[in-house]
């Protein structure tokens, strides 16, 4: 497998009313695995749009997404939930752990829908939680956890399943800029360690300067 | 199993809104059960009074009296029913007593009145254990010791304007068509409850009921046992018993006997399901609510599960598993504190009037019984999975990306 996306010819309308707007135009674009890609733009370019396709959880009006050499199209619900659990890791913006579950719990609810094995789990989530630091507090819920904190705990829920891609949207835009810094040290150490694919949506700096591939998005339309 | 951890933690999150649910859910849950608990007592008062009002638990007659005693008791009457009885007794250790009983009717007079009454010669030794839900409200009953003696319903002796130590004169037709007549002492007046009966009945000893009519044989045996939960075995090694034998006999039991019974139970059973219901609906939607509301709060979450590779069937589970502890919970407390607010009722129990056709009130009590609890139980579990399926629905089907765009 050369490329672990590939996006030909992708288009994403939304309809407000009567009124369509084009999210995304006929966007082509391929990443290699084990890469750190950024996707940058200003609000309402279609950043978010364009991770939720590669993430299997919206459909293109248009086109073809390649995952893992798979074409997504025509999968059903179930399969796309199956193969998001097994292959891609999500990180958001507002961490949105749940808040009734530790943060140990967070993590292994990723393995519970992963359907890992029970006697692997407990090894795996506190293995993941000791690489983000977070070893000492993983009987803590979200709400007694800083948001540097709350983030790692997202890193690591996204990590502990082994994905081959990780879809991180704007995950710095809700810390300051020193945690900021911290959390992008993190992903990209994690990323050397796990051979993970990230790819970000941003508008920091900072994480374009880690990234290795950067793309720009302009009204939906790829500028490159 | 993460997600029934989850359901259950969920409940909790907002402990008012969930406090209010339970108590709705308690509420109606205690109620049933002690309506159901009231209801139960009045089936089983209801079962005692007609089983210990002369009809005891299996009555024995001749064959062909049940269809055709009516027309002409006299020709169904028992001959053989001391060995009848001895058998009986011998081969069925649950009997309490046994007690021969001739029926018949006539006039009965003082010196300024005649009126129809309808009698029974009965032995005193056992009659007052098939006849304890009776009340002597004048004079005594009979004893064995006393021959021409009887006593009359409280309705008779009134309309006869006769009092305990007067004379009554009663006039009846024999077996084979001859005119009979016997005086004996009023010994008292009795009260059953039933107007219609204590309005028309007299009771004598057997011995003047089998001179007066002039025969040596009775109308029925009645059968009263130590348990009533006993009846339809005893029943049914009687029918056996009888037919190995030979003997020429046929077997009633109680709620044969009692059709008002059974009228008075499909009544109250239907109303009892008519409040269930009304129950049910007001906790459906009590628990639709809160889940509804619940969902609503947790759309961004729910998004983030799908995201992460929930299925559409998990999400509804979770929420239906939300729904369900919901039940169970308010279940439990239903049921533990309508058993507490049943106790504490019966400390005292609760006046009641007259019931139709009756002349006297009653205190009632809650009877609690396992099927009263468990019928409790499940309603509630049973309306809280009914009301979870709709929030649980609407979860599920929520666009991935729609439900992440909510906060």
């Amino acid at each position: 497998m050369e490329n672990l996306v590939e996006l030909r010819g992708v288009k994403k309308d939304y309809y407000l009313g009567k009124v369509v707007v084009h999210a995304l135009r006929d966007i082509s674009l391929s990443i290699k695995p084990q890469t750190f890609v950024s996707i940058v733009g200003p609000s309402g370019s279609g950043k978010t749009t364009l991770l939720n396709l590669i993430g299997c959880i919206d459909e293109p009006t248009k086109g073809e997404i390649l995952i893992l050499g798979k074409n997504v199209k025509g999968l059903s619900d179930g399969e796309l939930s199956h193969f998001r659990s097994r292959e891609i890791g999500f990180i958001f913006q507002s961490f949105n752990l749940i808040p009734v579950l530790s943060a140990y719990e967070n993590v292994r609810y990723a393995l519970f829908l992963n359907k890992c094995p029970k006697k692997e789990i407990d090894d795996r989530v506190m293995e993941v939680l000791k690489d983000v630091g977070l070893e000492k507090y993983n009987k803590h819920r979200p709400n007694e956890l800083s948001g540097g904190q709350q983030q790692r705990v997202s890193i690591a829920r996204a990590l502990v399943t082994e994905p081959k891609l990780v879809l991180a949207d704007e995950p710095t835009a809700n810390l300051d800029t020193e945690t900021g810094e911290t959390i992008i040290d993190l992903m990209h150490k994690m990323k050397e360690k796990s051979r993970t694919t990230f790819i970000f949506s941003t508008h920091d700096e900072l994480i374009m300067r880690h990234a290795e591939k950067k793309y720009i998005l302009r009204d939906g339309v790829l500028l490159d | 199993m993460i997600y029934l951890k989850i359901a259950f933690l969920n409940i909790f999150r907002n402990k008012r809104r969930t406090f209010l649910t339970m108590l709705v859910i308690v509420s109606g849950i205690t109620s049933i059960i002690i309506f159901g608990g009231y209801v139960q007592y009045m089936y089983w008062g209801l079962r005692e009074s007609f089983i210990r009002t002369q009809l005891g638990h299996i009555q024995v007659y001749k064959k062909g009296y049940a269809q055709e005693g009516n027309i002409d008791p006299l020709q169904y009457l028992i001959s053989d029913y001391e060995q009848v009885r001895r058998l009986i007794q011998e081969v069925q250790p649950e009997v309490r007593a046994v007690s021969a009983q001739l029926e018949f009717s006539g006039l009965v007079s003082t010196s300024e009145k005649t009126t129809v009454f309808i009698g029974k010669g009965i032995e005193p030794e056992t009659d007052y254990l098939i006849s304890s839900a009776e009340v002597i409200r004048r004079g005594r009953d009979i004893s064995q010791f006393d021959v021409e003696a009887g006593i009359l319903g409280v309705g008779l002796a009134d309309s006869l304007g006769v009092n305990p130590g007067e004379f009554v004169t009663l006039l009846t037709s024999t077996k084979k068509g001859g005119i009979n007549a016997v005086d004996f002492e009023l010994k008292g007046a009795f009260k059953s409850g039933i107007k219609e009966y204590d309005d028309k009945a007299l009771k004598i000893p057997l011995s003047l009921a089998q001179y007066l009519l002039n025969v040596r044989e009775v109308s029925k045996l009645i059968i009263l046992l130590k348990d009533t939960d006993d009846t339809n075995m005893v029943a049914q090694n009687l029918k056996s018993v009888f037919e190995r034998k030979g003997f020429d006999l046929e077997i009633k039991s109680w709620d044969e006997l009692a059709p008002f019974y059974h009228s008075v139970v499909s009544l109250y059973n239907g109303i009892f399901r008519f409040i269930g219901s009304i129950i049910g609906i007001i906790v459906i939607f009590s628990i639709a609510n809160t889940l509804l509301m619940s969902v609503m709060e947790r759309v961004n979450e729910i998004g983030t599960i799908r995201a992460m590779g929930a299925t559409r069937p998990l999400v509804l589970k979770s929420f239906i598993y939300e729904g369900i502890i919901i039940g169970i919970i308010g279940g439990i407390i239903g049921v533990i504190i309508g058993i507490i607010m049943s106790y504490l009722i019966n400390i005292n129990g609760i006046p009641m009037p007259a019931a139709p056709s009756m002349t006297r009130g009653y205190v009632a009590y809650i009877k609690l019984n396992p099927q009263v609890l468990i019928y409790g139980f499940l309603l509630a579990l049973v309306t809280a999975f009914i009301s979870s399926i709709f929030p649980a629905r609407k979860a599920s089907k929520m666009k991935i990306v729609d439900a992440l765009r909510h906060f």
